[in-house]
């Protein structure tokens, strides 16, 4: 019987909807183990001493988060990052492009419908969103927004008998079914202004869709249903840079482009979960 | 002597959050009702991004009501554009959302607030035990919160966060064999939710007392509403506001919100805190189940309905009892799933014609939708290259975040004594986390961090700045 934690810190609580999605699964798994301290679950105030597994979700944006995170990892044998947010910081770590004194004054001082005048004070948040990885060791990540049902189950089924869990070492575009020719289209398009041909790769008809860039093991879902995708599940394994990945994925297209780019209609679409942990945030970081 | 109760981590809501009890001489001296989760600056994070990227952007606020937030994103940029997407495809996004609201109620029910009613004991009120003493009930939840994931999925594309809904229309279409097999396990879900639902309706009709066990505050309500008679509806309608007595203050389409609702912010307070204009800062409102049986006239779904008669019978017009969330929310989860089999059971629903090309351009718009925690506005202005140039999202739980406050001041003050003493503190604290509970507070929707205070002054509770 395992000790089990369960927490979400600065996300959106749907990793653990996702991780509720293994339904009687998952309910099998609890009861067979000891859930020991899970808010969304369980009464428990106190986090307990001597944790087996504890599984986090979200990312930190503040000092409180900050002390929890820690004394987690102190308390526990491993820790897991579930989901975008705890891995690579996600979608909340694209607002680290911008100093958090300014946006402080933006979103509370020069908001339409806001009345002016006042801006918070009291916030004990950090100038940037980071994944847990930054402050604490993490002993394993299950990747995506939300994280695949089935990777949560490997996972914790892996772990609790002893085993060592294995990354995915595929590409979303090895899940993909769409036909791939190696042909490029001469320009680049954005999804509601064609109807893209069903059945063939995405990024080869001009869309920006970030499959090569991208840690396979999903099934690739967005592309099946007609939508690029966004990169949710990080670079791939023994890539650092996701958003750098794509550049090289995108040389195909990009030297066939007969339209001039405009970099503008890209913003951060390399890095939208990744952005926190890339390498031109860190530059970006020494800049400042 | 001053005692002071933390009651950190809330637990059994969604996200992080506490409160802080200060009492002095067995009186109340003050409470805090913080939101612990920080703030993740979507509205920033949006400026400059190519719009069509909004609906998947902005659905990674809420892990439960990512719906509704895909869902409204698209509908404010087709407002913004003057789209009007092909038939199929907005009866597809109704099914949609409809699915999400299976799947959210169905949580918070089972989840979260059902183990509070069922008479588990202190130490094990949760959904494992609650599913040890009542394993079909249990079962039937799981049910019913799964199908309500495999209708968000048939039509999304996959579940938490989906991704179909692009302007102009959606990318998946429902196929005839998937659209079959949902309807036929659909019958069978609408039957365990009848069983559900009255299991929960006994509880309450057995023990008024559940239903008028806390003291009220009285508000204003918002939700969404069609039509001349004011019909129930979660995807398209006006926002309507009514007063505390049921009277109509006003009622709007979405373009016209900046005219009725505006946000404060308080210095030593992150969360925004919008209120009806015309009232000042005072003018709060609630939204949420409690607040659409109110002012909506009736639900439109047989079965629901009759639920919707019994919930009136305990939780008349204007109702301002706080555990009439609870229970409001049983005939919307009914009303959820017969909206699935109607949009099921016609044809239109698998038809191929799903999606109209259109142009990037420039614009501005705004729509609204009922998300399952209450009505959920988003607002875009949109430059000639089809980027975002500003974004205002309103959460349902930035109205609710006030009134969370002062029902538990409200009810603090009368149990300030029994907080203070240990022996009594646990039970005491148990029925200030129902409180918060029944509104099912999305602490991550609130987007900004709150910090509350409530000072009390001439026996008027009203909402101030921290000194």
């Amino acid at each position: 019987m395992a000790r089990i934690l369960l927490i979400g810190l600065a996300g959106d609580s749907g990793c653990q909807v996702a991780a509720l999605g293994l339904h009687e699964a998952l309910v099998d798994i609890l009861v067979a183990n000891e859930p020991i301290y899970a808010p969304t679950l369980l009464d428990v105030k106190e986090i307990p001493d001597d944790i087996d597994v504890a599984i986090v979700e979200g990312g930190i944006r503040n000092t409180h988060e900050e002390e929890i995170i820690k004394d987690i990892r102190e308390k526990s044998k491993i820790v897991i990052a579930l989901g975008a947010c705890a891995a690579f910081g996600g979608i909340p770590g694209l607002a680290n492009l911008r100093d958090g004194k300014e946006l402080m004054n933006e979103i509370y001082n020069n908001h339409r419908g806001t009345d002016k005048g006042t801006i918070p004070t009291h916030l004990e948040s950090l100038p940037e969103q980071h994944p847990i990885k930054h402050f604490v060791k993490v002993d394993y990540i299950i990747p995506g927004c939300p994280p695949e049902v089935t990777d949560i189950a490997y996972t914790l089924t892996s772990l609790l008998s002893g085993q060592e869990p294995e990354y995915n070492s595929t590409q979303v575009c090895d899940d993909c079914p769409r036909e791939r020719l190696g042909e490029y289209e001469t320009s680049l398009k954005r999804i509601h202004e064609e109807i893209p041909d069903p059945d063939r790769c995405l990024l080869e008809q001009g869309y920006f869709c970030m499959g090569p860039a991208t840690m396979g093991g999903c099934g690739a879902p967005c592309p099946q249903s007609g939508n690029t995708c966004e990169g949710c599940r990080g670079s791939c394994l023994d890539v650092d840079d996701q958003g750098m990945a794509m550049i090289d994925a995108m040389t195909g297209l990009l030297t066939q482009l007969k339209d001039e780019f405009d970099p503008n209609l890209y913003s951060a679409m390399l890095y939208r979960f990744t952005y926190a942990e890339s390498v031109v945030s860190e530059l970006a970081r020494r800049k400042r | 002597m001053t005692d002071i109760v933390e009651i950190d981590p809330l637990t059994r809501i969604e996200g992080m959050g506490k409160i802080k009890v200060e009492i002095k001489d067995n009186q109340l001296h003050d409470l805090k009702f913080q939101i612990t989760v920080a703030p993740r600056f979507f509205e920033y994070l949006l400026t400059g991004k190519r719009v069509e990227e909004a609906p998947r952007l902005t659905q990674r606020i809420c892990g439960i009501c990512y719906v509704s937030h895909h869902l409204a994103a698209v509908k404010a940029i087709e407002d913004a554009w003057g789209v009007t997407p092909p038939e199929t495809a907005v009866k597809l996004r109704r099914l949609m959302n409809a699915g999400g609201f299976v799947t959210s109620h169905s949580l918070h029910s089972a989840f979260l607030a059902v183990p509070d009613l069922a008479g588990l004991p202190a130490e094990s009120r949760n959904f494992i035990a609650l599913m040890d003493k009542y394993p079909e009930l249990g079962k039937a939840a799981l049910k019913i919160h799964a199908y309500g994931n495999k209708v968000v999925e048939a039509t999304g594309g996959r579940i938490v966060q989906v991704v179909t809904s692009v302007p102009g229309g959606q990318t998946l279409r429902l196929k005839e064999q998937r659209r079959d097999e949902l309807v036929e396990e659909g019958r069978e879900v609408l039957e365990l939710m009848k069983v559900y639902a009255d299991f929960v309706f006994d509880i309450y009709e057995k023990d008024t007392l559940t239903c008028s066990q806390f003291p009220d505050v009285e508000t204003n309500f918002m939700a969404l509403v069609q039509g001349p008679q004011c019909d129930y509806d979660v995807y398209d309608g006006d926002g309507r506001i009514i007063g505390p007595s049921g009277k109509e203050l006003a009622r709007f389409n979405p373009s016209r919100y900046y005219d009725y609702i505006r946000e404060a912010v308080w210095e030593h307070s992150s969360t925004k805190v919008p209120y009806y204009k015309p009232e000042g800062v005072s003018g709060v409102i609630r939204v949420g189940p409690l607040a659409r049986l109110n002012v909506a006239k009736q639900i439109p779904f047989p079965v629901a309905r009759e639920y919707e008669e019994r919930y009136l019978k305990l939780f008349p017009r204007t109702c301002i009892q706080v555990q009439g969330f609870n229970l409001a929310r049983i005939p919307e989860l009914i009303a959820g799933q017969e909206e699935i089999m109607a949009k099921l059971e016609d044809d239109a629903i698998i038809g191929e014609d799903i999606r109209i090309p259109v142009k990037s351009r420039g614009g501005e718009g705004a729509s609204f939708i009922e998300a399952p925690r209450g009505i959920l506005t988003h607002h875009y202005v949109i430059d000639e290259k089809g980027l975002i140039r500003y974004a205002n999202i309103i959460a349902p739980t930035t109205y609710n975040h006030p009134l969370i406050q002062q029902d538990l001041y409200e009810n603090a003050k009368i149990y300030a004594g029994e907080i203070a003493d240990p022996a009594t503190r646990a039970d005491a604290c148990w029925r200030l986390e129902k409180i918060v509970r029944a509104y099912d507070p999305c602490t991550s929707c609130s987007v900004h961090m709150a910090d509350f205070d409530i000072t009390v002054d001439g026996g008027v509770v009203e909402v101030k700045e921290v000194d």
